[in-house]
């Protein structure tokens, strides 16, 4: 059940990224936007989704089984529309002539060097995604999700007993913690798949996690080397590497990445934050805005605001700053970021 | 404001103690800015700004209240893309390497050799962060005592006390067992998840049972900064205890002296049996 969980989780992401993609920029979605950003977006998205069933089950008292059908019902139709949309742009799209599928997809012959660098790369992946699907590396300290999600799942509530006894509250929790979606959205990743929490928390989404972080990687390998596969290799191996040799201590990246990918935590520093710094490099305001909402409703942030929106404002302010000094010295504006 | 500058200061030491990843940060930093192309100016500016005032103890500090107090130092570091940096900073020095030594092949693997070396001395080199037992291994352990609960169990639900082994991952896999006390009691981090505190009985219970199971002896003397004042705790008093907050099933360690289980189960009118390497005690 875990392979299909992976398969339709991956499908879906794409489907919903895609139509995203397509109803944000438009004709212009062609332009710096890869297949990367569809599954990307497409993972924001289903966030989003697990965030309004979530807080309807909050509010209203919903039973857990209500939220259930509410995502449901949410993903249903945003596949529907998503489908469409995609549909509907691919009619629209015109190939121009002479152009062949390898030129357009940017396919050409590889080189000693670029295969073996890949291969290094997916080796070292491969070793992660082993050490993460066997499951002996979790870190279970300061977090209770997958007590929360079985709580969820034995009561058929939303956050009335305390995840740690199974004893009903007495002072009950924090709200800014009980808005987080996560738990719901794993809990509901159970009940649709027949998977225990333990299943879903410590292998089904750390799994995804991984991907979805290598995904934002290779957004950024396209952006620093546009101009090199073999350099664009070296740099997802090396990522690959530092992520293996940085899980010495909580809070590295590498650490969260291979021993807790279901934190909240994790998702925003393996996959929010390179996605949206590789946003901003490219301009992709409206999507960087995306990950902003998604961090909101994963981790506690200081009333909303949080990482993804102090990279981004910084990453920009930057990006000002050097057009002033540049037009102070030389008198003319030049551009300065990206390959834009 | 003191207090919150030190707790900076004292987090970028314990940053730079575990590993040497900030060491390879500010080398892939001066790396790129010695040979810093056009196009990369606006992330390198930004990062070098930015572990700049990360290790800055008044900016960080203020990094930690921007980010709340729920987060350690360590967090703020999510601020600036290490990973990104230094694995950008290796690609663009070995690739300039490689272009250098087109026909040198054991220079190019030398060098990457070098590199990959470097890397992994400055972070784990390979071994995992922490030294714990197999996760899997505890948890299944735990999961073999619960089934055998569960199929002990004649209706109603279990109200579980036992020793921190099994109670540590009995609400992960079975989330219809209630539990004494939760992992919260021992892993203090997990107490910011809730406003709920715990009766000075839930904590007697626990360091009843913590002392228990490394002596097996009936009673055990709790220290000052857990209870208030030295206390001699007893364990037909926790055990009591435990029976008034709604213990219905009490797991004892298979190490417990034949005297002192003798006297609890007097205490309590019940009979003991073993169970999964445990004296099981089934209360009404």
């Amino acid at each position: 059940m875990i392979f299909i969980l992976y398969i339709l989780s991956f499908i879906a992401f794409f489907l919903l990224g895609k139509a995203a993609l397509g109803i944000l920029y438009g004709k212009t979605r062609e332009k710096e936007l890869y297949w990367e950003d569809g599954f990307l977006t497409g993972g924001i998205l289903c966030i989003g989704l697990a965030e309004a069933a979530h807080l309807a089950a909050l509010f209203l008292h919903l039973t857990f089984a209500d939220c259930v059908k509410i995502f449901v019902l949410l993903l249903g139709v945003a596949l529907a529309l998503a489908a469409v949309t995609v549909i509907w742009h691919a009619g629209r799209r015109k190939v121009p002539e002479g152009e062949s599928r390898e030129i357009r997809m940017g396919f050409s012959v590889w080189t000693k060097g670029e295969r073996i660098v890949f291969a290094l790369f997916f080796l070292l992946v491969i070793g992660q995604m082993i050490a993460i699907v066997a499951g002996r590396f979790v870190y279970m300290q300061r977090d209770m999700t997958v007590e929360t999600v079985n709580s969820f799942l034995s009561t058929n509530t939303v956050y009335q007993v305390n995840p740690l006894t199974g004893q009903p509250y007495e002072a009950g929790m924090p709200l800014r913690l009980r808005i987080l979606c996560l738990p719901t959205l794993y809990g509901i990743l159970c009940k649709l798949f027949g998977l225990s929490a333990i299943q879903v928390v410590w292998t089904g989404i750390p799994f995804i996690t991984l991907i979805l972080c290598y995904l934002a990687y290779s957004l950024l390998a396209r952006l620093l080397f546009a101009d090199s596969r073999l350099k664009r290799g070296c740099f997802l191996a090396l990522a690959a590497l530092l992520f293996m040799a940085g899980d010495y201590a909580y809070g590295m990246d590498g650490f969260g990445l291979l021993h807790g990918g279901f934190w909240g935590v994790t998702i925003r520093g393996a996959v929010l934050l390179p996605y949206v710094i590789s946003l901003v490099l490219r301009k992709k305001h409206k999507l960087a805005a995306l990950c902003v909402v998604a961090e909101a409703c994963i981790v506690w942030t200081l009333y909303g605001f949080g990482a993804c929106i102090f990279v981004a404002a910084g990453l920009f302010v930057t990006e000002r700053l050097i057009r002033y000094i540049k037009r102070r010295r030389n008198g003319k504006e030049e551009p300065v970021c990206g390959n834009s | 404001m003191w207090e919150l500058l030190t707790n900076a200061w004292k987090g970028w030491m314990e940053y730079i103690t575990g590993g040497k990843f900030a060491a390879l940060l500010i080398a892939a930093l001066l790396f790129l800015w010695i040979f810093r192309e056009k196009a990369q100016k606006q992330l390198l500016y930004y990062t070098s700004l930015m572990t700049a005032l990360c290790i800055f103890p008044v900016s960080s500090a203020f990094f930690m209240k921007y980010q709340t107090a729920f987060y350690d130092y360590q967090w703020i570091w999510s601020l600036v893309p290490v990973t990104l940096t230094i694995a950008f900073g290796a690609t663009v020095f070995l690739t300039k390497y490689w272009e250098g030594y087109e026909k040198r092949r054991f220079n190019k693997l030398f060098v990457t050799l070098f590199v990959c070396a470097a890397i992994l001395l400055c972070g784990s080199a390979g071994a995992i962060g922490w030294k714990e037992q197999a996760l899997s291994e505890k948890s299944e352990n735990a999961a073999k005592v619960l089934k055998l609960l569960d199929a002990d169990k004649e209706d109603g639900e279990i109200c579980l006390w036992a020793p921190r082994e099994v109670m540590e991952y009995a609400r992960a896999v079975d989330g219809s067992v209630k539990l004494l006390y939760g992992r919260n009691m021992w892993d203090k981090w997990l107490n910011a998840y809730s406003y709920d505190v715990y009766k000075e009985q839930h904590i007697e219970c626990y360091l009843w049972m913590e002392a228990a199971c490394e002596s097996g002896e009936l009673e055990s003397l709790a220290g000052q900064e857990h209870t208030n004042g030295e206390k001699l705790l007893s364990g037909i008093d926790c055990a009591r205890a435990a029976q008034g907050l709604g213990v219905n099933r009490i797991l004892l360690p298979e190490n417990m002296q034949k005297e002192a289980l003798l006297q609890i189960e007097k205490a309590l009118g019940v009979q003991a049996r073993e169970l999964g390497g445990y004296y099981l005690l089934v209360l009404q």
